[in-house]
């Protein structure tokens, strides 16, 4: 067995066993993912061959069983079981039961068949198999308004598939073939005109997974109603397929079309960071701030990757990888901080680093972090991506350190409130309680924003080598 | 033998940041004396790596490691960082051991020691980067330990409110920076200041635009980092950290990472005519408009945050007009005579509850004597009054001026005021009538006053330096890449006529309003109101800062927040019913053309739709 049909195996038979095992679900699950991060690890050694196929097998007349690895899923393969162990550590406090570990199992299934998949069916079946465990986690351990979102995000997000399977099935009309090599060498031979509607139809599907501006408008209903763990999830890696499938079909298979289009996507994605950006300095709820500014830091791939050069696309994918560590963290802090002090309000809030000092501090680094402070991850990644983006046009180069300024702006303006400030009389007494799992959670994260600031060299060095096979 | 370990310089503080940040409960003073110790070992092998360098003819270069695929990060070190390495490791080292005295009643001390020592770790590294992008690391760095320590009392509103404010206007400059950086990178090839030299005059042959706009992007940082016009705002609000904080971060060392930066670049700089102008010009406007704000702040630390200001704006100037070597002379000068006056400012607010405001202040010089004296010697120092080391900087700055006539009257301005604000500052607070808080002062402790001392030998001394023939081979370093030896020959002949005339006004007016505030603050001869009554709409505007903050305030908060941010949000709710009113239309169609229902499901669907629609039209708007 390969390696990727490994760990879905691995998964499918944890999501199982953590099920039916009851009180000790939560332990059942650690281990299950810690066993699949193990897997996954090993793809470090593979890497370095480039571009790896680990099978390959016709189901039917051009339907493959089939799953590769290289440059652009290699950083989410990764992020997969850390993210998801992540997750799982900070639902350790709360007693969920044995379905909701189950649940998160599956989502974790999903994302390694979507991230790994070499043939378009096989990568939709992921693809629309991801939205059912996040669908009945929102809908069984959301908050107060979680059915509106649940239903919200379920239909939205799958509508967009369907947009998306209709382009490809245009597409599978002349190639006679879903693998994705296949259907990358068919598009290029397309009428101008054809292969322009597949674009836009397979774009737009992936638009609103990611999404861009103006269809968003599941997004902030499902981060905010998802219980936390899972809004870490969301938007660490559920909201990244949309980035992947644009990187990998937009970029990878319709480049040509692609350059067409290039500028108004561009000016989408500007319209998105902003927008976004001046939203999340509007409110009022922690996870609404972090919401938006998650959605804004995605705008950037978005704007990245249609500069079409080595250091824009592999900044849009190295964003794509930060991006997850640090919003992670920064909703982990959220998680941390609603259960010791029951409230994520700003304005009901002040003072939190006197009284729960790590929080408040790992706030502010996280906080800095999502600043793009240098250093860090997140850093080389908006520094790739100017590298890559000025050569071509400085007014977009300009625009995008602008709205780094606007989030050190919402970011520093809600540090000041929230967790600096004379402390809040409603806070005084309160005293912190973290527990283990919790500790090494946020370590973990910390640790891996650290290291990637300061030594992202053999990660860049796999994606400058895709970038330029690509282009 | 100390260079090729020169990478140990910012190691030691960085090794004391670590392990002060988790275990600096458990340590002596909170980890005072471990910072103390290991800063005290950075400042051993800087004074090493400072003597080799004088005595090598060639810059020296190592490379540690690769960031990223053609980003290489190492050490390069030459005269230029050899200044700045002295200014930091020495001033940082006493700065360190003042605070065992001065934070040693603070709750916080291991976070204190932990921030200062990752500051000072940061701070070095800009001093001996090789690469601008490793340079710019630790510029980001600096900048967060700015933040984190100007906000170390962070339950106090105003620190809270001045943090955000430091980090905020700081990082919108460094965007400008960023920019200049990767459009450096695209020009040259490379980050590697070394590389990017050797390759100026080839890329200027061909397109000195670029040369121009690189130059000017990175001065944009430069003015953030500087508190340079128009973006100065933060500055006098950074005093809302520790004292400590203050002498170190925002005076002796920090604020200079701008006028360094250009120093770093000044080859770059040489071939951009354009913006030397404009940083001559910059640099003259802040040293005027600081001055005159000083003149009548009431706040101890703001005014000499003020007069840093105004100082830094004089390094600018003599950058601009072309003298690197005035700019460094003056960068040193000012580090300790200006360091030497915020601990004296710090000893004098130790000794009386932090207490800010200079009116209740008087006659502390009779119960403070040590720090009277210190003070004394560190506002002369700066006055511009000979014979003390600012004089000499400062007046060579002033005639460099006198190419232009508007530099040379904002110059002269600056000379007529300076005297005139640090005067006012001393005689307030130590001579006089006894204030409020006669009664509680009472002389610092020795950990503070030997730092003092030894400041003010060096603020003293630090003038004999130009005597080492300091100018001649800072020049000559810049002289290998670019053609700066024809330049700074015409510039010379330019100021030899008038040198003699300017100096002599120069000075006379720093002794005119010497004797001024003189007369009107320590002998009562004049009373401060006729001033005030006389000059009122100028009061005013000095008072209210030229109401930059305002203007500023304005913008964020009624602009971009209650304006731009409230109306996005509005939209945003408005778009959302309004997917919900469709949705629930197409629901309502349904139900009518009984269609089978199994939820709301067709709510969205429309709206999607419409999107779709919508996205085409725009497409086909595009030209599909």
């Amino acid at each position: 067995m390969d390696k990727i049909s490994l760990i879905i195996a691995t998964l499918l038979i944890g999501s199982f066993v953590t099920y039916i095992s009851r009180r000790n679900a939560k332990y059942v699950a650690t281990i299950f993912t810690l066993i699949s991060l193990a897997i996954v690890l090993t793809l470090i050694q593979d890497i370095k061959y480039g571009k790896v196929i680990y099978i390959k097998e016709s189901i039917t007349s051009g339907i493959y069983y089939s799953f590769a690895l290289d440059g652009l899923n290699f950083p989410m393969l990764l992020l997969v079981p850390i993210i998801s162990l992540i997750s799982i550590l900070l639902s350790y406090r709360k007693e969920y039961d044995s379905k909701y570990y189950g649940l998160l199992l599956l989502l974790q299934l999903g994302l390694i068949g979507v991230y790994a998949a070499n043939d378009f069916v096989l990568f939709y079946i992921f693809w629309e198999f991801v939205l059912i465990p996040a669908f009945f986690i929102i809908l069984y351990y959301g908050l107060e308004n979680r059915r509106y979102a649940a239903l919200k995000f379920f239909i939205y997000t799958h509508v967009g598939s369907l947009l998306m399977l209709l382009g490809f099935i245009l597409l599978y009309m002349k190639s006679g073939s879903f693998l994705f090599e296949d259907l990358r060498k068919t598009f290029t031979n397309l009428p101008l005109n054809y292969a322009k509607i597949i674009f836009i139809l397979t774009f737009v599907g992936f638009a609103f997974k990611l999404p861009i501006f103006p269809f968003h408008s599941w997004l902030p209903h499902a981060y905010i109603q998802a219980p936390t763990q899972l809004t870490i999830l969301l938007s660490a890696l559920v909201s990244k397929m949309g980035a992947y499938g644009m990187l990998r079909f937009s970029l990878e298979m319709f480049s040509n079309v692609l350059t067409i289009y290039a500028k108004i996507i561009a000016i989408v994605g500007i319209i998105t960071v902003f927008y976004a950006g001046l939203l999340a300095l509007a409110q009022n709820d922690i996870k609404g701030l972090l919401a938006y500014s998650s959605f804004s830091h995605t705008g950037f791939i978005v704007v990245a990757f249609t500069f079409l050069n080595k250091y824009s696309i592999s900044g849009a994918i190295f964003q794509m990888f930060s991006h997850a560590l640090v919003v992670s963290l920064l909703f982990a802090c959220l998680l941390l901080l609603e259960e010791n002090i029951r409230t994520r309000y700003i304005s009901e809030m002040s003072g939190v680093a006197y009284v729960l000092p790590i929080i408040g501090w790992v706030f502010v680094f996280a906080g800095l972090a999502g600043m793009g402070l240098p250093s860090l991850s997140s850093f080389v990644a908006e520094y790739l991506i100017l590298l890559g983006v000025v050569s071509q046009s400085f007014i977009f180069a300009l625009l995008l350190g602008l709205s780094v300024g606007l989030t050190t702006g919402y970011i520093s303006w809600f540090l000041q409130r929230a967790i600096f400030n004379p402390v809040k009389e409603e806070l005084k007494g309160v005293s912190e309680k973290i527990n283990v799992p919790e500790a090494i959670a946020l370590a973990i994260l910390i640790i891996l924003i650290i290291y990637f600031g300061m030594y992202p060299k053999d990660m860049i060095e796999i994606l400058l080598k895709y970038s330029e096979v690509i282009l | 033998m100390f260079l090729e370990y020169s990478y140990l310089i910012p190691i030691f503080p960085l090794i004391a940041f670590a392990i002060i940040t988790f275990f600096g409960n458990r340590l002596s003073e909170g980890g005072g004396h471990l910072a103390v110790f290991l800063t005290g070992l950075s400042l051993i092998v800087s004074l090493g790596v400072i003597y080799e360098i004088l005595h090598l003819e060639k810059p020296f270069e190592m490379i540690l490691y690769e960031w990223i695929p053609g980003i290489d990060f190492g050490i390069f070190i030459d005269k230029v960082s050899a200044v700045m390495l002295f200014v930091i490791s020495f001033i940082g080292f006493l700065i360190m051991v003042y605070s065992l005295g001065y934070m040693h009643e603070d709750e916080s001390k291991p976070r204190y020691y932990a921030e200062m020592s990752l500051f000072i770790s940061s701070m070095l590294l800009i001093a001996i980067a090789s690469n601008l992008l490793l340079l710019f690391i630790g510029w980001e760095l600096v900048g967060l330990c700015s933040y984190l320590l100007i906000g170390f009392w962070y339950r106090r509103p105003s620190a809270a409110s001045a943090a955000k404010k430091a980090i905020v206007v700081t990082r919108f400059a460094d965007i400008f920076f960023a920019l200049g950086l990767v459009i450096a990178y695209n020009t040259f090839g490379t980050l590697n200041i070394h590389e990017i030299f050797e390759k100026l005059n080839v890329i200027y042959a061909t397109n000195p635009g670029i040369i121009s706009l690189i130059a000017l992007l990175l001065f944009i940082g430069a003015i953030g980092k500087s508190s340079q016009f128009p973006l100065h705002v933060w500055l006098p609000d950074a005093m809302e950290g520790p004292t400590t904080v203050s002498a170190l971060i925002h005076a002796a060392t920090m604020v200079k990472a701008g006028i360094f930066l250009v120093a770093r670049m000044y080859p770059l700089y040489l071939l951009a005519g354009d913006v030397m102008y404009i940083i001559a010009l910059f640099g003259a406007i802040t040293a005027f408009i600081a001055a005159s704000m000083g003149l009548v702040m009431t706040d101890m630390k703001r005014i000499i945050a003020y007069s840093t200001m105004s100082h830094l704006g004089l390094m600018m100037l003599a950058l601009g007009v072309g003298s690197i070597a005035a700019g460094l002379y003056h960068l040193l000068n000012h580090s300790f005579a200006k360091a030497l006056l915020f601990l004296s400012a710090g000893a004098v607010l130790h000794a009386t509850h932090e207490e800010l405001d200079i009116r209740k202040h008087g006659g502390l010089r009779r119960v403070m004597p040590i720090t009277g004296t210190v003070a004394l010697i560190g506002a002369w120092a700066l006055s511009g009054l000979p014979p003390l080391s600012g004089y000499w900087s400062k007046d060579e700055i002033i005639v460099l001026s006198s190419v232009n006539p508007i530099l040379l009257g904002l110059a002269f301005g600056v000379s007529l005021l300076s005297a005139a604000y640090l005067f006012r500052w001393y005689y307030i607070i130590f001579t006089g009538k006894p204030g409020e808080t006669y009664k509680i002062a009472h002389e610092a402790p020795k950990v503070m006053t030997i730092p003092l001392i030894i400041l003010a030998i060096g603020a003293c001394i630090s003038w004999t330096v130009m005597f080492s023939g300091f100018d001649k081979s800072v020049s000559e370093w810049v002289n290998e890449y670019v053609n700066y030896e024809e330049r700074l020959s015409m510039l010379e002949h330019e100021i030899e006529t008038k040198h003699l005339e300017i100096s002599l006004i120069a000075g006379l007016l720093a002794l005119i309003s010497f004797i001024i505030t003189t007369l009107v603050y320590w002998k009562g001869k004049i009373k401060p109101e006729t001033f005030r009554e006389n000059l009122r709409p100028l009061h005013k505007l000095f008072v209210n800062k030229y109401y930059f903050d305002h203007a500023y305030n304005y913008f964020a908060e009624k602009i971009v927040y209650r304006g731009i941010s409230f109306l996005m949000d509005r939209l945003e709710k408005l778009y959302d019913k309004f997917i919900d009113i469709i949705g629930k239309v197409t629901y309502y169609l349904g139900k009518v053309s009984r269609k089978i229902q199994t939820g709301n499901v067709q709510d969205y669907i429309a709206a999607i739709v419409l999107g779709i629609i919508i996205l085409i039209i725009i497409l086909m708007a595009g030209g599909i």
